[in-house]
């Protein structure tokens, strides 16, 4: 009973510790914590693959993201400035 | 020391300017003019610069001061809602449950079709969306740890956290944005 107290956790706290585990490495217990709810609760589960899936997508949205200005407007900004020195 | 060289500031940094403010603000036109003004003001603080940041470090806290106008205009500047309210919106709270996903919160299965689009435009697009409707500064740091890729303890640093709250605040933005990307792109 004690061993199942020190184990058990609830999704709020398992979800957490999905987003925690991907800034820093997680104690031993909380790794069996996590471990352990993930395999008893399919939403918890979902969620830890949907997680680590943004994460991939953050990072590609970031380095994907296009500038669109056109060589014209730029040019005329650039002018803009220097009339401005 | 670093110096000014104004006569090249559109050809080296109006693209990765424009790209910075987009992260944040989904607005194309707007963005542009933030861009714009940043250097106009930068010319006239022309003096105030004393070289020990680069160009583009003093560039870009131009725009991020233009950002966070904007954000404060509409109002989103913090997140309103303190953690008991936050967590509230997925979680059971006071029942035998009390932890639990709350019945209607319950993480849907992403099935192999829709992962696969996650590449996609249309994807990019509600994420972009769904990163807009985020607080402030839960975007500031977002794109510290993405765009530039900042370690955690530099966003710590800059954003004077600690490294619980740090990943606390990962968590929400998680939250919030798996649940804006299900409804609006997995289930649509």
């Amino acid at each position: 009973m004690k061993l199942f107290r020190f184990l058990m956790i609830a999704c709020k706290d398992a979800t957490l510790l999905c987003s925690k585990q991907a800034e820093l490495r997680l104690s031993f217990r909380e790794r069996m914590q996590l471990k352990i709810h993930l395999l008893l609760c399919k939403p918890c589960r979902y969620f830890s693959k949907q997680v680590s899936l943004l994460q991939q997508s953050y990072r590609k949205f970031a380095e994907q993201q296009s500038a669109a200005w056109s060589e014209e407007s730029k040019e005329a900004l650039q002018k803009k400035i220097n009339d401005l020195l | 020391m670093h110096e000014l060289n104004p006569t090249n500031w559109v050809r080296l940094y109006a693209d990765y300017l424009l790209r910075y403010a987009l992260f944040r603000i989904n607005d194309t036109a707007l963005c542009e003019d933030l861009v714009q003004e940043t250097f106009f003001s930068a010319l006239r603080a022309k003096e105030q610069f004393k070289g020990n940041s680069s160009e583009k470090t003093w560039l870009t806290s131009i725009l991020r001061n233009k950002i966070i106008d904007e954000y404060r205009k509409k109002g989103k500047m913090h997140d309103s809602l303190d953690d008991e309210s936050f967590y509230g919106q997925f979680f059971e709270a006071d029942t035998e449950y009390a932890g639990h996903w709350k019945q209607p919160q319950f993480p849907q299965l992403w099935d192999d079709s829709v992962v696969e689009k996650m590449e996609s435009r249309e994807y990019y697009a509600i994420l972009h969306q769904c990163i807009g409707k985020l607080p402030e500064k839960s975007v500031a740091i977002l794109q510290e740890k993405y765009f530039e890729e900042s370690d955690s303890q530099k966003i710590c640093k800059d954003f004077n956290l600690s490294k619980s709250n740090y990943w606390t605040t990962m968590h929400r933005i998680n939250l919030q944005l798996r649940k804006c990307i299900e409804l609006n792109w997995v289930l649509k």
